[in-house]
């Protein structure tokens, strides 16, 4: 009896491969939640995590010709919830490399132990921080940080002078910069990091 | 694979997000680093959740419902497209989720060159993912279609009819244009989500990060938006209200949700017009302005109408105009009155 479940896996996924979809409702049984455990682990975000299992199998129903074993089974599964990973966080950094910079620095000057502090928290307060500033001035300090934009870029897409960029970024440095001393925190670190 | 790092790997397997873990896990997936120890090492994980009984269960019901769902279109899909005999190598250029598409070859009797032209359609009440050449994605509404020619890579250019949601890769040197009806947005590389039906003089633009530019396509105005703004153009008056709001609300969609954030009832039916491919009628169309809350889940109509019904002081009535059960066609009649 012992070797009896890992028989009818292999059973199931010739099913699969034939076409079975009691087949392939049964593997969704045995390995989402596996699967969405895993994914959850890094996203820590259900619903996105809910989106790459539903991509994975998917791509499990398109690609069922191909599998050849019951290790490539699972190794595929894998391989394309890892993908969607990768794309995921990809998307995060680009997002927030930025702030987590700022981040670094404002976690450095406050000596407050980044290993103990919760990420999310964190961010938000990096937020708020940048929240503070004008709006057209948050606009080009996001565009030449987030967006990557270099000053030229800036103002021919916002159809203003490269001056009048380079001073809106050195006014929302200045800025930030005082923010930054009303929490408490030393202009050094801010100046290596706005520093252009 | 260095201690520190296993250690932030350890961690957020274990739930704690640390800073610093986060940061380090983030920045060696996103930027798509790969490191055999790491490999491996995530690798074991994934083995060894494979063989722990203890992993709690999920219920993911709902996601092989829509898995099903995806597929089943797939199929009938595939059996279109051969009806309409597309060619393999422009199916190529698309990738999965797309539903139907026609090659239209423009005869050169008005314009010199023939521009090869193509086209995606959403059916109603669905929603698409979408791909185009130069790598940017979004997501196509209910009743929505897309068209661009296929030197797409040469002039970043689509039209849409209807609304979409897109993605768009970074490219300073080219430019990204969204042609519709009534306006033109044009961006370097953000997201944001577009709507314009050709039958529906109003027409909004809603930026969920970066920055883009807006104009009327007859000059009446032109705008630049940031992250977590809405320009909304009612071409009939000629007018523009631009407001802030939350930028996620407007995109629920693509994820199979429909938001309302106190919306007036004129709003609220225009969306469900839309997401439910029904005629609704006001009745009397002047009905009190009562503002409606909601988060749900795209699902049968009268999980909505029943809670609408609950939350507002409204009755509604659903009718098939159809003469007999396997007619099929005219879509159903939603009149809501007051209570």
């Amino acid at each position: 009896m012992t070797n009896r479940q890992p028989n009818n896996e292999l059973e199931l996924i010739q099913k699969l491969k034939a076409g079975d979809s009691a087949a392939f409702e049964t593997l969704f049984g045995l390995y989402a939640g596996k699967l969405f455990y895993f994914v959850n682990k890094y996203l820590d975000l259900k619903e996105e995590a809910e989106e790459i299992v539903q991509d994975v199998f998917l791509n499990l129903w398109k690609h069922k010709k191909e599998i050849r074993s019951e290790k490539a089974f699972k190794s595929y599964l894998y391989q394309i919830a890892l993908n969607n990973i990768r794309n995921y966080f990809n998307k995060k950094l680009v997002q927030e490399k930025h702030k987590q910079l700022i981040a670094q620095n404002y976690l450095f000057e406050k000596e407050a132990d980044a290993d103990e502090l919760d990420y999310e928290s964190v961010i938000k307060k990096v937020d708020q921080l940048i929240n503070q500033l004008p709006p057209k001035r948050k606009e080009i300090f996001l565009l030449s940080r987030k967006e990557g934009l270099d000053i030229s870029e800036i103002a021919n897409y916002l159809n203003i002078s490269e001056a009048t960029v380079k001073n809106q970024i050195t006014s929302a440095v200045a800025f930030l910069k005082k923010a930054a001393k009303e929490t408490g925190l030393s202009n050094t670190l801010f100046l290596v990091l706005f520093y252009y | 694979m260095t201690t520190s790092k296993k250690k932030d790997f350890e961690n957020i397997f274990e739930g704690k997000r640390s800073f610093s873990s986060v940061s380090s896990v983030t920045d060696y997936l996103g930027k798509q680093k790969k490191e055999q120890e790491t490999e491996d090492y995530q690798q074991n994980q994934w083995h060894h959740i494979l063989s722990d009984n203890s992993v709690p269960a999920a219920d993911l019901k709902h996601i092989l419902y829509k898995v099903k769902y995806d597929i089943l279109f797939e199929k009938n899909q595939k059996q279109r497209k051969l009806l309409i005999g597309i060619s393999a190598a422009a199916a190529s250029l698309l990738l999965p989720l797309i539903l139907i598409f026609t090659l239209n070859y423009q005869a050169g009797l008005r314009t010199q060159n023939t521009n090869k032209l193509v086209e995606l359609h959403c059916p109603e009440g669905t929603r698409t993912k979408f791909t185009l050449p130069d790598g940017s994605s979004g997501w196509l509404a209910g009743g929505s279609s897309i068209a661009y020619n296929l030197d797409f890579n040469q002039a970043r250019s689509v039209s849409v009819n209807g609304e979409a949601f897109f993605d768009v890769r970074r490219d300073p040197k080219n430019e990204f244009t969204v042609e519709m009806n009534d306006i033109t947005v044009r961006v370097l590389g953000t997201q944001f989500n577009v709507l314009n039906y050709n039958d529906d003089p109003i027409s909004e633009v809603v930026v969920l990060s970066g920055l883009v530019q807006v104009a009327g396509n007859e000059k009446q105005f032109q705008e630049q938006l940031s992250s977590n703004k809405k320009l909304q153009f009612q071409s009939e008056e000629n007018k523009i209200v631009l407001s802030n709001v939350d930028a996620s609300n407007y995109t629920a969609w693509k994820k199979g949700r429909l938001v309302f954030s106190n919306e007036n009832l004129e709003e609220v039916c225009r969306k469900i017009k839309r997401y439910y491919n029904i005629e609704v009628e006001l009745n009397p169309k002047d009905i009190d302005n009562q503002l409606f809350r909601a988060d749900i889940e795209i699902g049968p109509i009268d999980d909505l109408l029943n809670y609408m019904s609950l939350a507002l002081p409204i009755k509604y009535e659903l009718i098939n105009q159809n003469q007999n059960k396997t007619e099929k066609g005219k879509p159903q009649r939603l009149i809501i009155s007051k209570k």
